[in-house]
């Protein structure tokens, strides 16, 4: 019992390791696009999204297997806009009625 | 005895829904007032004006430039209403107005036949309707825009729907406009969830969005009477009474759901689908600002 | 002696094409800076915004102030408010083209040095 224990520890820490230091997990664009994804479909669905979010969403999509560098990098200012977007809204969201004519 | 109870119960019912039907409005209105006193006001004497409404505007070109004051009616021209050069520019351009071909299209397209030997009139017998549109359906419990009521007519004849935002439905649309030239804009907030839709409307108006971060509001009530370069921003008041518009710019005919997807999209964001419930919500908040205001459509713009 | 005034000349033709060295990358940037003031697709800031000291601009807007004399303020407050106005200023119409990463860094500094340069008083 305290074997197993041991040995899945050891695999845990393992993989952890791997995880933080493997250089392939960080080549694939594939969770900087479903960050950017997610940020998008909030953002879409409170239709703050900004006008050119999803083309480079679909771009980064394209460009995944092919070149995972420049996917990610495309994937990020996705997900940089999509996330301003939303702060931005929840900021103005405070303000917005002080700008009618009273 | 029972007879008074309830008589007295119907005129309390009666009473009660009049109240009940002058509240949902009230925020309305109060918005509007406010609306419409702030471009009365701000282009009573812009010259007079000119710190607090235009204070990067040399008062030298608004002496040059600028039309003033304007009565209400007057701001049905858009950016015409206010800036001299504009206006004579379009009054050469009118002398032949370029939409004068489609509009003849439309009339063409209200009269003939669909498969069913019906036509439009069928739905739209007075086809002087426009000033009531966009209007609340408190059955549907949604708005119903002018180009949906052409579409929805067109399905209960057995024709396919018709493309939203040009071309045909533009057409028949700037018909129904031009047969209502002269009629006062007429909305109404029938009940709460008309009310939702109002304020709806009203926060995407005056919201900042897009990667620019501005508003509807801050281009077409601050802004109007600037330029954006050389373009004569139009006062947002009376936006809807030249509906559906011939631009130069698309070289044809536009409805306002065309316009205004453009408008947010011109904010930097995404562009909203026509008919969208959020851009329904918009013509609707945008329209009843201009209740009272005689229409003149179709019209030409930049 | 001689070597004395080699090394004099050798260090004068240092400082003066360094100098020019600089003053050509400061042209460089006033030059980049005034693209970007100009062009739709980058600042577009003359929408809004005339500006002192530049025939040369197209027709301008009128929906911001003029931009004078902007040698005056320091170049991190010209940068914070291109980046994004709305922090100082909660009301104002200026889209933040940095913040919302419309222009780069590099481009608001090249901007900056354009409104430095050219609204000087001269």
């Amino acid at each position: 019992m305290k074997k197993l224990l041991l040995i899945s520890t050891i695999t845990v820490a393992f993989l952890a390791g791997c995880a933080m230091t493997n250089p392939y997990a960080s080549n694939s664009a594939d969770s900087a696009i479903a960050n950017a994804q997610a940020k998008y479909n909030k953002a879409h669905s409170e239709m703050v999204a900004w006008k050119n979010t999803k083309k480079i969403l679909n771009q980064a999509k394209k460009l995944a297997k092919t070149d995972p560098k420049k996917a990610t990098a495309l994937a990020n200012k996705a997900a940089y806009q999509a996330q301003t977007a939303l702060t931005q809204s929840a900021e103005f969201e405070k303000t917005w009625r002080s700008a009618m004519p009273q | 005895m029972l007879k008074r109870l309830a008589k007295i119960a119907i005129i309390s019912m009666i009473s009660g829904s009049i109240m009940f039907a002058a509240n949902f409005n009230a925020q309305a209105e109060k918005d509007r007032h406010a609306f419409v006193n702030y471009f009365l006001k701000k282009f009573k004497n812009p010259v007079k004006n000119q710190a607090k409404y235009f204070p990067y505007v040399s008062i030298k070109e608004i002496k040059k430039d600028y039309i003033y004051p304007l009565s209400f009616q007057a701001f049905q021209d858009g950016s015409l209403s206010w800036y001299k050069p504009s206006k004579e520019q379009f009054a050469e351009i009118n002398a032949f107005p370029p939409y004068e071909i489609p509009l003849d299209d439309g009339e063409a397209l209200y009269k003939k036949p669909f498969a069913n030997g019906k036509t439009y009139s069928s739905c739209f017998p007075n086809p002087a309707i426009k000033q009531n549109y966009p209007y609340y359906d408190t059955k549907k419990d949604e708005i119903i825009t002018i180009g949906i009521a052409v579409n929805e007519c067109r399905v209960k004849n057995g024709e396919k729907p018709l493309k939203y935002g040009k071309g045909d439905i533009a057409k028949v649309i700037s018909y129904l406009a031009y047969k209502s030239r002269g009629q006062k804009i007429n909305i109404k907030i029938p009940n709460a969830n008309a009310a939702k839709a109002y304020e709806a409307g009203k926060k995407l108006f005056y919201k900042q969005r897009g990667y620019l971060a501005i508003s509807c509001n801050e281009c077409h009530v601050k802004g109007a009477g600037k330029r954006l370069r050389a373009e004569a921003l139009s006062p947002a008041l009376g936006a809807t009474t030249q509906m559906p518009v011939y631009r130069i710019k698309w070289g044809g005919l536009g409805t306002l759901q065309r316009r205004l997807a453009g408008c947010v999209k011109d904010t930097g964001s995404e562009k909203p689908k026509m008919q969208s419930k959020p851009l329904k919500e918009l013509a609707y908040f945008l329209t009843y600002m201009s209740n009272g205001m005689k229409l003149f459509g179709p019209d030409t713009r930049k | 002696m001689i070597d004395a005034k080699k090394l004099l000349a050798v260090a004068l033709m240092g400082v003066i094409s360094a100098s020019t060295v600089y003053a050509t990358s400061n042209d460089a940037l006033v030059k980049e800076g005034r693209k970007v003031f100009v062009t739709k697709k980058l600042g577009n800031c003359l929408a809004c915004h005339a500006v002192q000291g530049d025939p040369s601009i197209p027709q301008t807007g009128d929906i911001g102030p003029k931009l004078v004399n902007l040698n005056t303020y320091p170049k991190e407050y010209l940068f914070d408010k291109i980046w994004d106005p709305n922090k100082t200023n909660k009301n104002t119409l200026m889209p933040p083209m940095g913040r919302s990463h419309k222009i780069t860094k590099h481009q608001i500094d090249a901007l900056v040095a354009y409104l430095q340069e050219i609204t000087k008083a001269k």
